[in-house]
């Protein structure tokens, strides 16, 4: 072993084994007398393989028509400076800001887009809403005059139900009469006690 | 490198085509043994390493025409054979569904099966300890360790600075050092 890496061994690690040097690996006996044989017999094999298949590709495949500026690839500089270095540096923080943009942007036509269906409902009822609205304009004096109709009616009707008494039945004395006259005693009588009714002398028949 | 100064002509001959194919040869006969061994450490067993190898020196095949030599030739395969190797576990992690957890596990039963294993023996204990560091963090490791090779090379084999690596190799010789009087 080198001297110089034997020494820097020892400094950087004394515990380490100096005399394990060689690698302990066997070769096949006659590996490397036979290996660029074997090598260039596939290589042969792979220039075969390629002008069997296709011998006018396999002789373009070095070939091409484009043309180069003379001293084009000496005088190549790759466009780094500093500037490049550090947009580099910060790509991953950009793609981070570029992802919550993204979200913040895609929150706003979200949130836009419901604004505008509120917006647009809202609208909707405004329209039903006048839609129903009556288009032909009553004027204040013929309001009034139809609210005092309509009152005076009512009250006549009003009117009229306290006088029969009743609401469902429009029936006079005469014909209450006349319905006793018809209906036996004896029903009446049951019809009294059973009701609790006492007897009384208006209806005493 | 011993052959330092003939990998130049060795790449020359390849991408001229006069003697591509036994310029290649060459070049794997040349940088087999210290690539297998790279790759054989990662992966551990001796199948696996035989198709990484294959991988790397196809790869190798394919673009050598490519090759600016602004690195040297086994700087260079040693870089094919670093990817191949971290991209060989990370194909075995999702075919067997390992998660991170047992990758230690799986690779330890490997070395287990392995013809000479012996536990109790340092030159074992050592390989279990290794083992047990990240991936990355192995590969460092190995490359001083084995390969003896300068941080600076490193460097430019990994891209990583040499603080780094230093720092990397630090971390990876405490863990080894403190697993090995431990077990």
């Amino acid at each position: 072993m080198n001297s110089n890496i034997d020494t820097e061994l020892r400094e950087l690690a004394p515990g380490f084994p100096l005399d394990a040097t060689d690698a302990p690996f066997r070769t096949p006996e006659g590996y490397f007398a036979q290996f660029s044989e074997r090598l260039m017999q596939k290589i042969h094999s792979q220039v075969i393989d390629n002008e069997s298949l296709s011998p006018i590709l396999a002789e373009l495949r070095d070939k091409h028509p484009f043309e180069v500026p003379e001293g084009y690839f000496n005088q190549f500089r790759p466009p780094i400076n500093r500037g490049n270095l550090v947009s580099m540096a910060s790509t991953g923080r950009l793609k981070t800001m570029l992802k919550y943009a993204a979200a913040a942007c895609l929150m706003g036509i979200i949130i836009t887009f419901v604004f505008q269906n509120l917006k647009q409902a809202d609208q909707q009822e405004v329209a039903i809403a006048e839609a129903m609205e009556p288009s032909v304009s009553i004027s204040e004096g013929a309001f009034t005059e139809y609210l005092e109709e309509w009152n005076l009616t009512a009250d006549k009707e009003d009117t009229d139900i306290e006088k029969t008494g009743n609401w469902l039945v429009d029936i006079n004395e005469l014909t209450i009469n006349q319905l006793l006259s018809e209906m036996p005693e004896k029903e009446i009588k049951y019809y009294m006690t059973y009701a609790g009714i006492e007897e009384q002398p208006a209806l005493n028949l | 490198m011993m052959h330092a100064l003939d990998d130049t002509e060795l790449v020359r001959l390849f991408k001229s085509g006069e003697q591509r194919e036994a310029a290649f040869t060459t070049i794997v006969k040349w940088y087999q043994e210290k690539v297998y061994w790279q790759i054989r450490r990662m992966v551990v067993s001796h199948d696996d390493a035989d198709d990484v190898m294959q991988n790397v020196f196809i790869k190798a095949w394919n673009g050598l025409d490519g090759f600016r030599e602004d690195a040297k030739l086994y700087t260079w395969l040693f870089k094919i054979a670093s990817n191949e190797s971290l991209t060989f576990l990370d194909q075995q992690k999702r075919r067997a569904s390992i998660s991170l957890d047992n990758v230690h596990d799986h690779l330890e039963e490997k070395l287990r099966a392995e013809k000479d294993f012996d536990e109790n023996k340092t030159i074992w204990k050592l390989q279990m300890a290794i083992l047990q560091l990240p991936e990355k963090q192995r590969q460092v490791f190995q490359l001083r360790y084995y390969e003896e090779m300068p941080y600076e090379e490193m460097s430019q084999l990994l891209d990583t600075s040499v603080g780094a690596l230093k720092a990397s190799y630090h971390h990876a010789v405490k863990k080894i050092e403190e697993y090995v009087l431990n077990h």
